[in-house]
């Protein structure tokens, strides 16, 4: 199960700062997944300081769009080919069918979060009104206006809250509408289909409970032990979409992830994924769905994730929840707390933090949680709501890690009782 | 490849017609990332397209031109929403008509293609067309991809809509005969008896259950029979009696194919419902 790192770090570099070949043009209104699948890649092989963070941001914030041409929805679109001419002053005018999608915008916030920025161009909240918008009554979301609606889009509804530290506020989107929405979808077999009805699927099945962790509903699942049946069951060597169909190494991801999601990542069979998945490498880099097929961004991308998820030593940790690295997600939860610290909150309201979904229990993570802590609890907000366990599990560890001073001084500072 | 624009003339953008639309270059910034290199064609089409976008035109050229925008890039979205912005203007029903025409040749060159998918859905609604002829056209594009995930979608939204359950266990029948491992087939299958109501017919669910059954003793190592067996047997109507008699029918086939995962799996299952762990442990 060996990876070819270098080769794949080139590919991804490729991607990013090379020509991508002509028959690359069916993905010109979606290039800024390209971006995340890049970006996110090159960070978990470890080669994130390679890449132009520089021209990377800034293409980015060029793709977001100006709320006030938009009736105040924000959001950020694939890319720039249904922009109109530049304005004498080097404005991007505003057009109605050059508008935000919401897989874009999940994946500019996620490649903010990857590299580190803090935000602050981020019109947050347009975005969120533009998220609300394309919800419809019966709970599921459009991607854009007047575009299909199914699970994919719920998802990148709920990552978008968790990025802009939404999450608990909710202003982005109908959570119980969601959440109804997203349980109608369970088939007999136990996973998720795109809309009531359709087959189980292992790429709607990871929107599917990826969308309940991060809007806290993973206890309106039905049956939580037929989904865990039915992922297991798609291992056949490598992962399979759904039942009888072939192997494809995206699905390593999409089905692992949702197996780590509902607790039992256990389940996933190290031997036989990285086997498939590193037989479908190309030896000048990238990998593939399937062997003797060329490799995609997309695949490449998604099969280094499914690596991660069986522990290979060659690629970084992921969150499961929000398909970026668990050290990207740890240093942007600090950002959230300095853009929350900066919000203005009408008064008696509650702001609620996102706890990082998976905390390592090892001491350099518990030193950067109470820190992080500290910060929290010395910020200006007046009044936390913070998800219990978590709370209790970061101080638990920063108890172990000799830190408990800086909570203790932390919460005094902010008027709470350390005791409770 | 079937030709371009069953009904029109290929259009290209040094056509006369289009003369007077003017043509944007891409606004792609100092230092673009994930460039693409387009062939001139394509940069040509998209120019126009945007010169197109800024006059906002919505015209029977403007349908010209983003055909040929879509014949180049079927997943530019914008191009499929402009479309249906200038049908709507047109308010034609004969070009509604012929839009679903064309929607189909265009479903022919890219069977797993969201838009396409969708904007069929649209015309389809602007017709009040959802009906035999559809339910035929969605049976011939799944004769070529019988596990086409946007075919069976697309199918099932026409069901609800047109009402016309009655051959449609029929056609599943038909479907899983021709391949029992066509999971798609037996997930149409459920959704009949769910949307028809016979799920709370104990008569009708235990015929099922028989007909599921017979596909897993001819051939166990598939799964498709066995999760429907469980799905069927999670929702009878006849509660613990049926999971009883439902081990019954599962016990001979697992103890006939000791290394068979499947029906181990399925009978564990059942087990594991009736409590029964002896049973289980055996």
């Amino acid at each position: 199960d060996d990876l070819d790192v270098e080769a794949h770090v080139h590919y991804f570099l490729g991607c990013l700062h090379g020509h991508l070949p002509a028959a690359f043009a069916s993905l010109d209104s979606t290039r800024m997944t390209l971006v995340y699948f890049a970006v996110s890649g090159l960070d978990l092989i470890g080669a994130l300081d390679r890449a132009d963070r520089h021209a990377v941001v800034e293409w980015v914030y060029a793709q977001q769009v100006a709320p006030e041409g938009a009736q105040g929805l924000g959001g950020f679109r694939g890319g720039p080919a249904a922009g109109l001419e530049l304005a004498e002053d080097g404005a991007t005018p505003a057009s109605p069918l050059d508008g935000p999608h919401l897989a874009m915008t999940y994946a500019a916030l996620a490649t903010l979060a990857i590299l580190g920025d803090g935000l602050r161009r981020v019109e947050r909240e347009a975005v969120l009104a533009g998220v609300r918008a394309l919800q419809l009554p019966d709970g599921s979301f459009q991607g854009h206006a007047d575009g299909e609606a199914d699970v994919r889009f719920v998802f990148c509804a709920a990552a978008i809250s968790a990025l802009l530290g939404d999450s608990g506020r909710w202003h982005g989107l109908n959570r119980d509408a969601a959440v109804g929405r997203l349980v109608a979808c369970v088939t007999y077999e136990g996973g998720f289909g795109m809309a009531p009805g359709q087959e189980a699927h292992g790429g709607t099945t990871y929107c599917a409970l990826a969308a309940l962790a991060l809007l806290d509903a993973l206890d309106a699942l039905p049956c939580r032990a037929a989904a865990v049946r039915w992922c297991a069951g798609r291992q056949v060597g490598g992962f399979q979409g759904r039942a009888n169909k072939e192997e494809d190494t995206c699905y390593s991801w999409w089905v692992g992830a949702s197996l780590a999601i509902l607790g039992e990542k256990r389940l996933i069979l190290r031997a036989p994924t990285a086997a498939f998945t590193c037989a479908c490498q190309y030896h000048k880099g990238g990998l593939s769905k399937y062997v003797g097929e060329p490799p995609d961004p997309l695949h490449s991308y998604f099969a280094i994730c499914g690596l991660s998820l069986v522990g290979h030593e060659a690629v970084r940790d992921v969150e499961p929840t929000l398909g970026i690295s668990a050290r990207a997600w740890r240093a942007h939860t600090r950002t959230l707390l300095q853009l929350q610290a900066d919000v203005a909150l009408p008064p008696g309201a509650r702001c609620a933090w996102l706890s990082p979904p998976s905390l390592r229990a090892d001491t350099a993570s518990a030193l950067e949680v109470a820190r992080w802590l500290r910060l929290a609890l010395g910020s200006s907000i007046s009044r936390l709501c913070v998800d219990s366990t978590a709370l209790l599990t970061a101080c638990a560890m920063a108890a172990l890690a000799g830190a408990a001073g800086l909570i203790a001084r932390g919460s005094r500072a902010a008027g709470a009782q350390p005791g409770s | 490849n079937r030709p371009r624009g069953r009904h029109r003339a290929p259009a290209t953008m040094l056509d006369e017609e289009f003369a007077d639309i003017p043509s944007i270059p891409q606004e792609d910034g100092d230092a673009p990332v994930v460039r693409i290199k387009y062939v001139p064609e394509f940069e040509a089409a998209m120019s126009k397209f945007r010169g197109l976008l800024q006059l906002d035109e919505r015209s029977e050229r403007a349908l010209r031109l983003t055909e040929h925008v879509i014949d180049l890039n079927a997943a530019n979205y914008t191009a499929w929403v402009y479309r249906r912005k200038c049908l709507d203007a047109l308010d034609s029903r004969d070009l509604w008509q012929k839009e679903l025409e064309w929607c189909g040749d265009v479903i022919e060159n890219n069977q797993k293609n969201y838009q396409v998918w969708f904007h069929r859905r649209r015309c389809v609604e602007r017709l009040g067309a959802a009906g035999e002829a559809e339910l035929a056209f969605v049976a011939e594009c799944l004769a070529d991809e019988p596990k086409n995930y946007h075919a069976w979608g697309y199918r099932q939204w026409l069901l609800r809509i047109a009402g016309l359950w009655d051959e449609e266990l029929a056609y599943t029948a038909r479907c899983i005969r021709e391949d029992p491992f066509n999971n798609s087939a037996w997930n149409q299958r459920f959704f009949v008896l769910q949307e028809t109501g016979r799920l709370r017919d104990a008569g009708a669910v235990q015929g099922e259950m028989d007909f599921a059954m017979a596909h897993a003793a001819g051939d166990p190592f598939n799964q498709s029979p066995w999760s429907y067996f469980l799905g069927l047997v999670a929702v009878h109507p006849s509660g613990a009696e049926a999971l009883d008699k439902a081990v019954k029918m599962v016990e001979p086939v697992a103890d006939q194919h000791a290394n068979c995962p499947q029906a181990h799996g399925t009978l564990a299952e059942l087990l594991v419902k009736t409590g029964d762990v002896d049973a289980l442990r055996r």
